[in-house]
């Protein structure tokens, strides 16, 4: 019998740690990607700052893009004041592109790809920007929802308008990168079905080189999108990073 | 070594003169000028292509969830106000209502953000 599609979506309790307040706390298959993330990324930095020379060696050249990308982008969306999130913003991009690309290991678990883990990255990322801009701005923050130059009659709706288009920031940050991760895992996975069905098809199996094709194209378009979500979670966090530090434009 | 009496002295008649003159100042600016031109040219461009394509690629799905996150975020608000006063149908078609209206208005405004860029 082949396998589900959504199985490989599944949580896994592998250590049992008991229960808080009569809520099962497990060490689950989710929490072993996050930590072997958190883990990598470490590890990848630790050894690519080790022996850091004038002239880059392989690791460190890779380390040197991924701060450069993140730097330009902070930069360009943010300006100069959003340079103090830095670590913030390239602490988010790196673990979400490491859970997007351990995701991708034949047998692997795409955290990314459960809307309850990105909806808490896309949450932190909301009340981040919400207690930056009160703290900065205080009440000016509020500015930001009052429309410039619209007529009297239309203002106070756009003003309903623009809070709930606030409100739903957290919620199309989350939907975004959770609904690519999950539609690109399931239509390998369907596609891969596919391959065995034909295969024990008689006649048909001459056909089951058909879909493996589109698999091998798939996996690289997964590859495309694992990195370009990170990358897309992260400019947004700087537009909403921009917002809370200007919030008059 | 000393530098500038000395410069052509043991290579022999001063027809080893490398680009931008002997002068060491010189030289480290016409090899800056020199990068800058190599960056331009090159890297810069490259890297520009690349964001380019991959945020075509991304502007679609981008739009779609600036719909759904404007919707669902209405029809929250709206059943939130519900469960509060109990007018319950009432919150929740008005919500959905003006989540539509957001939607709309999101991705109106996140399409200027990236024309405009």
């Amino acid at each position: 019998m082949a396998a589900s599609p959504l199985e490989q979506f599944q949580i896994k309790t592998l250590v049992p740690l008991g229960e808080v307040g009569g809520v099962p706390l497990n060490f689950t298959n989710s929490a072993l990607f996050m930590t072997l993330a958190v883990g990598g990324i470490v590890l990848f930095f630790a050894q690519a700052t080790r022996t850091a020379s004038v002239v880059p060696g392989r690791l460190q050249t890779v380390a040197e893009m991924i701060y450069g990308l993140v730097a330009d982008t902070v930069r360009s969306a943010a300006g100069k004041e959003g340079m103090q999130y830095f670590p913030f913003v390239f602490s988010l991009f790196c673990f979400v592109l490491t859970l997007n690309l351990f995701g991708m290991i034949p047998g692997g678990f795409t955290v990314t790809s459960h809307i309850i883990v990105t909806f808490a990255l896309a949450a932190l990322v909301f009340l981040t920007v919400l207690a930056i801009g009160l703290s900065k701005h205080g009440l000016h923050f509020l500015d930001l929802f009052v429309p410039q130059g619209a007529p009297p009659g239309l203002k106070q709706f756009l003003i309903v308008i623009e809070l709930i288009s606030f409100l739903s920031r957290p919620i199309s940050l989350s939907v975004r990168l959770f609904a690519n991760m999950l539609a690109g895992h399931i239509a390998m996975k369907v596609f891969a079905g596919f391959i065995v069905a034909l295969l024990g098809a008689g006649a048909f199996a001459v056909l089951a080189p058909l879909p493996f094709l589109i698999i091998v194209a798939l996996t690289a378009l997964e590859f495309l999108v694992a990195g370009l979500q990170a990358y897309v979670f992260t400019i947004l966090t700087c537009i909403y990073l921009n917002d809370a530090l200007h919030p008059g434009h | 070594m000393a530098n500038g009496s000395k410069s052509d002295g043991p290579d022999g008649d001063g027809t080893n003169v490398p680009p931008g003159g002997t002068d060491l100042p010189d030289r480290l600016r016409d090899l800056d000028a020199r990068l800058n031109k190599f960056q331009a040219e090159t890297g810069r461009d490259r890297s520009k292509g690349y964001v380019k394509e991959g945020a075509a690629y991304g502007r679609a799905l981008k739009h779609v969830s600036e719909f759904v996150g404007g919707t669902m975020a209405g029809l929250l608000l709206g059943w939130l106000t519900d469960l509060a006063t109990g007018w319950f149908p009432l919150g929740l078609v008005t919500g959905l209502i003006l989540g539509f209206v957001t939607g709309f208005w999101n991705i109106y405004k996140s399409s200027l953000r990236s024309g405009g860029s």
